[in-house]
């Protein structure tokens, strides 16, 4: 049986096609934007969360309120707090070492205010550059 | 001895030396503290023994402001009062609600805590508690330990349970057969009598549905009828003061506060969920009594922060409605949907539904395939907490008329936006110290629009602050021993004469405070 495409249902369907691509651009800019910066921590630090698609869903919301952030290079310094040591400390430790350290800091981000408010989540900044890191690596 | 009012004969006159007007928490408490007193006590019943839907009924009235429940189901009106269907939750109210805080208008009560405590546990003793004790680490319970906090911001307190103890069940005999006092049943009291001066109360005009009308005189009286017809029977009785009695300064039926009740958090904890199991369930103890552990501010973080008081327990979610406002609102427009409507505020609903799609897809899939997807793993916060003083928020009469003739009460509840910032900065407290010590994270479900209330905020049946207590006569109905503020005999009892309202459930506060009348009662009356 031959199905013919009206004119009509084609423009539609290239309508939807059009909005379906649009509404994904953003997420994939923001993915090539942080991909590009070949980071080997970045790759480590992503690994922190077991439910990954969770996090990279908190970390796309951070990424909009935070847009500036949308770097990988960047958000590896600012977990490291731009210091050369916690960087170095951050990439020789083996995985359990590492979690414990990421946990330490999300503690005394929380001890020393550096707390961010995401969809009534109340988070630390390290967590939620984590959370970013996930989503664009 | 009980006595049916509607058998006495048509204008018959009682004389007494003290008249009791409602047999609830307080009613009862205070005629058990008068039983072998040298003197009379008449105690006066609107109800029977038992519920009757025709004197149930005269509490109907109207509500505007914040929708609150049928005012006929809020309370109930035969012996033993609403204690004939509380729950039994119990604590005292804390250290700072007694306080003057700068930062809470009309805050302040004319005593602290330590004044009320020996009547805190008198109280204890009398709704069938244990120890007067509320410190969660001095219980040794069947459950994990409280959590660990760091510092001093966040601490577990204690709710203890009582049986619960209907009053006027377990309470009936005792009074019944005391020998100086007589309890009317069927007996409402629709006018107070006064001198010409309205100082002093002379008489009460008490009528049965059934028509009979009669008088009780006596030398002193007491009002316990609840927080929202203590002020209904002094505004009715505006035959000498047209503005009701005790209300020369437009405070009475002012100020009424509840206890919003909201799922405010959810929570995600980092360990298994048996280390919270102290804020989840009620525990025995070896003290043969039940708690529940809560989490509350500590009055020092609670002032730095100017905040008022509340506490949180943890239960199950019950719903993805309770988890994420998407899905709340995706049910929402659905149920629209299917009658043919669109909400008023389709755009917002919309929105959230966007906004929380996988909540929305995860709750779908939930339904379709009646799967318990991950719901096990979180807790939603249950907030009871303290309402700020407004005297905007009242109790008024309206035109219509009850059975009796007498006019119908309009309440009007208000909450300030004050109330809704407080509570969502307490939460976010929270999430920060769970955060601090690694007990997981919070999810703050109080959003950030304070004039609106969720329609899911509800009162607790806690009718405060309508006759509230003040020292100063243009500030408060009451003076600090509960006597209406220039009437020489006229008492009131109740939850009625909080100033504020803390979080705590009342009914402990209403006994203690009914405790306390009753020996100020006692030192006049002989």
């Amino acid at each position: 049986m031959i199905r013919t495409i009206t004119r009509r249902n084609f423009l539609c369907t290239l309508l939807c096609l059009s909005v379906f691509t649009l509404s994904r651009l953003p997420r994939a800019l923001v993915k090539w934007r942080g991909a590009r910066v070949h980071e080997p921590l970045a790759l480590s630090l992503a690994n922190f969360f077991s439910h990954k698609q969770s996090a990279k869903i908190i970390g796309l919301q951070y990424l909009r309120f935070a847009p500036k952030e949308a770097d990988v290079h960047l958000l590896v310094e600012l977990i490291c707090s731009h210091r050369p040591e916690r960087r170095t400390e951050l990439t020789i430790a083996n995985v359990n070492k590492r979690r414990e350290l990421l946990l330490l800091q999300q503690r005394q981000d929380f001890e020393h205010g550096r707390i961010v408010k995401l969809h009534g989540w109340i988070l630390s900044e390290t967590e939620v550059r984590l959370c970013a890191l996930t989503a664009l690596v | 001895m009980l006595i049916d009012a509607r058998s006495l004969s048509k204008d018959h006159r009682i004389e007494t030396e003290v008249c009791i007007v409602g047999a609830g928490a307080a009613g009862v408490t205070l005629a058990r503290e008068f039983i072998g007193q040298p003197f009379r006590i008449c105690l006066l019943e609107s109800g029977g023994l038992e519920l009757d839907r025709e004197t149930q009924s005269l509490y109907q009235g109207e509500r505007t402001g914040h929708p609150y429940f049928p005012l006929d189901m809020a309370r109930l009106r035969y012996f033993g009062g609403s204690t004939n269907h509380w729950e039994g939750w119990c604590r005292p109210l804390d250290e700072i609600d007694f306080e003057t805080r700068e930062y809470l208008p009309y805050s302040g009560w004319p005593f602290d805590r330590s004044h009320l405590d020996p009547f805190y546990g008198r109280a204890q003793t009398i709704c069938q508690l244990g120890p007067f004790v509320y410190d969660a680490d001095a219980w040794k319970l069947d459950a994990s330990p409280p959590l660990p906090f760091i510092g001093d911001r966040i601490i577990t307190t204690i709710y203890q349970f009582s049986p619960p103890t209907r009053f006027g069940k377990v309470y009936r005999d005792e009074i019944a057969r005391a020998g100086n006092t007589t309890t009317f049943l069927y007996a409402n009291v629709v006018d107070m009598e006064t001198t010409e001066t309205g100082q002093t109360v002379t008489r009460l005009r008490v009528a049965c549905l059934d028509g009979n009308k009669f008088w009780v005189s006596a030398k002193l009286f007491i009002l316990a009828a609840g927080g929202i017809e203590n002020p209904r029977l002094l505004l009715l009785s505006n035959k000498v003061q047209s503005a009701g009695l005790g209300n020369q300064h437009d405070l009475v039926g002012r100020f009424f506060m509840e206890h919003p009740h909201l799922v405010s958090g959810l929570f995600l904890p980092s360990h298994p969920a048996s280390s919270t199991d102290l804020y989840r369930r009620p525990h025995n103890t070896e003290k043969k009594v039940s708690v529940l552990g809560a989490l509350t501010l500590s009055a020092k973080a609670l002032r730095r922060e100017q905040l008022t008081n509340f506490s949180a327990i943890l239960v199950p979610p019950r719903s993805w409605s309770q988890v994420s406002k998407g899905v709340a609102s995706f049910k929402r427009l659905l149920s629209e949907f299917r009658r043919g409507s669109v909400p008023e505020d389709f755009v917002k609903h919309l929105k959230n539904v966007i906004v929380d799609l996988d909540d929305v897809a995860i709750a779908s899939y939930r339904q379709f395939y009646k799967s318990e997807y991950p719901l096990a793993t979180w807790l939603a916060l249950e907030n009871r907490s303290e309402q700020v003083p407004n005297p905007d928020s009242r109790v008024t009469l309206t035109a219509e008329r009850d059975r009796l003739g007498k006019n119908r009460v309009r309440l009007d509840w208000r909450l300030s936006s004050s109330d809704k910032r407080s509570i969502r900065r307490g939460h976010e407290i929270i999430g920060e110290e769970l955060g601090r010590a690694g007990l997981g994270r919070l999810r703050v479900v109080v959003d950030d629009n304070d004039s609106v209330w969720d329609s899911t905020m509800v009162g607790g049946f806690h009718h405060m602050g309508t006759t509230r207590m003040h020292v100063d006569p243009q500030q408060g109905v009451v003076d600090a021993n509960c006597r209406v503020h220039s009437m020489s005999n006229l008492f009131i009892a109740g939850s009625s004469v909080f100033p504020t309202s803390g979080y705590a459930n009342p009914t402990l506060t209403i006994v203690a405070l009914a405790v306390r009348l009753a020996d100020h009662v006692k030192r006049i009356m002989t």
